[in-house]
């Protein structure tokens, strides 16, 4: 990156810091948008800023915060939660180094607990879970969608002129000729979920066969590796309404899955880890999920502060 | 720094590298013994030497101001500049590899994250740890505060006995500097 006048440099993120605060005025935004539009180092210094609350926000809170400042870890919860980091919150690292440096110039990009819908060119459809950034390039051979982060689904309309629908991500690229399929980074790989007609998965290394995934089947492959495709759950797209579905799932899972939708941390006590739930979860507002589990479970929500959350026995 | 690619244009390539070339014959047995007084470990020592004589050659390479070695006067002096700062990376490596260790050592086993996945993460702190490098620990604590664990300024406030007004001071303060930091 060119040199970064330090006054400027500054400036952004003052405002960074201003906007930051969910108290900011829709005045002090527009402020902003203007200081922004008035010089293109403003614009530029502002994407750096971005690009550096991204690269520090994507760190699992609970392990990044001591372990930055050097503090001694003592208290229980950052364990849990380092134990989490082995599943969601690493993972969020994961993604986030294979896109971090386009995630924010990105096409198409959901912040942490929204969720979209699009409408590309030829009238497929594409859809991006919580936290998620997809890049869409169409030519006259290929229709090509990039997933950076996250989680994508797209619903491929046929093409008039017979061009094939490429998703890529960093482990390899899933490729139909229409159909309704979705794929999610989860750090060691991506995973494939084929919800309608047949998608054909191939490794970035190409050092495999290519394989073809069928309805109802999902698969976990990595750059230089194929997963055997297994039955796949038909309620798993269920974010594209606003839903999170869970049929038995495990409370140490579901709270890493609520993870993906929620700032801040959510932790799971061991003792209460294997107990299971099941029912569909509004995911427009978290918290009220949160609040339900005692009525469900032999659990209690402790709220250390509203960003750090954890799961107990009762 | 391993893994690196240095590529220089064809007609600096020749006496740039000849030079870097001809400042490791001179110096380099020189510069392992300095570095060794100070780690107290050879081997350490020779990778740090390697390290510093990298940086002054992607010095050399830079595309908006190349060094240039004939201007050097007292090359031992540069290179002690140099080392310094080798060194310096080397020390914060070495505590927050500490920490890290620490914070794993407080998780049984069995649930520790996977070597790769450990890799990746400690490599993602060790970028964000460089950003922070050289910010006061109250100025780095509001900012780790404020972007991680997403606690508001007020609150931070409480937590470091500070008024709101220097908390949101440390975070732009600490913002910028990681910008400026930016590779």
């Amino acid at each position: 990156m060119s040199a970064l006048d330090p006054r400027v440099a500054r400036q952004a993120a003052e405002w960074f810091v201003l906007l930051q605060d969910p108290d900011a005025a829709p005045a002090e935004h527009d402020a902003c948008a203007h200081w922004r539009a008035s010089h293109a180092d403003h614009e530029a210094a502002w994407q750096r800023a971005l690009w550096v609350s991204q690269r520090v926000g994507q760190l699992p809170a609970a392990v990044a915060v001591p372990v930055l400042g050097r503090r001694q870890l003592a208290r229980r919860d950052v364990l849990k939660s380092m134990v989490l980091a082995s599943g969601g919150a690493t993972l969020a690292v994961l993604g986030y180094r294979e896109g971090a440096d386009h995630h924010w110039l990105a096409d198409y990009r959901t912040g942490t607990g929204e969720h979209a819908r699009h409408t590309l060119s030829d009238g497929s459809q594409l859809h991006l879970d919580t936290a998620s950034a997809a890049d869409v390039r169409y030519d006259a051979a290929c229709r090509r969608v990039r997933l950076l982060r996250g989680e994508l689904l797209v619903e491929v309309a046929t093409d008039v002129a017979g061009r094939p629908f490429v998703v890529e991500s960093a482990a390899g690229c899933a490729q139909a000729p229409s159909g309704r399929f979705s794929l999610r980074e989860e750090g060691v790989g991506s995973r494939l979920t084929v919800f309608e007609g047949r998608v054909q998965v191939r490794t970035r290394s190409g050092g495999q066969p290519s394989l073809d995934v069928n309805a109802g089947e999902q698969l976990l492959f990595g750059e230089t590796w194929l997963g055997a495709p297994t039955p796949a759950d038909p309620r798993r797209d269920a974010w594209t309404r606003g839903v999170l579905h869970v049929d038995g799932m495990r409370l140490d899972a579901f709270a890493v899955e609520l993870q993906r939708y929620r700032a801040g941390v959510l932790t799971c006590d061991a003792a209460v880890a294997a107990l299971t739930l099941s029912g569909s979860y509004q995911l427009a507002n978290t918290t009220p999920i949160l609040d339900s589990l005692p009525g469900l479970l032999p659990v209690r929500v402790r709220y250390r502060t509203r960003y750090w959350v954890s799961l107990l026995p009762a | 720094m391993s893994g690196v690619t240095v590529s220089l244009s064809p007609s600096a390539e020749s006496s740039a590298s000849r030079d870097v070339g001809a400042l490791y014959r001179s110096h380099h047995g020189w510069l392992h013994g300095w570095l060794r007084t100070r780690l107290g470990n050879a081997c350490e020592a020779a990778d740090l030497a390697q390290d510093t004589f990298l940086r002054v050659l992607l010095a050399t390479a830079s595309a908006e101001r190349p060094l240039r070695l004939e201007q050097v006067r007292e090359p031992r002096a540069y290179l002690v500049t140099v080392a310094r700062r080798v060194l310096c990376n080397h020390y914060r490596r070495q505590s927050l590899e500490r920490a890290w260790l620490q914070a794993l050592a407080l998780v049984p086993e069995a649930e520790h994250p996977s070597p790769e996945q450990q890799l990746l993460l400690v490599e993602a702190l060790h970028e964000v740890d460089a950003l922070l490098e050289g910010l006061a620990p109250r100025v780095r604590e509001a900012f780790l505060l404020a972007q991680l664990e997403g606690l508001g300024y007020a609150e931070i406030a409480l937590r470091l006995q500070v008024c709101e007004r220097s908390v949101k001071r440390y975070v732009a303060q600490a913002l910028a500097h990681c910008m400026l930091a930016a590779p």
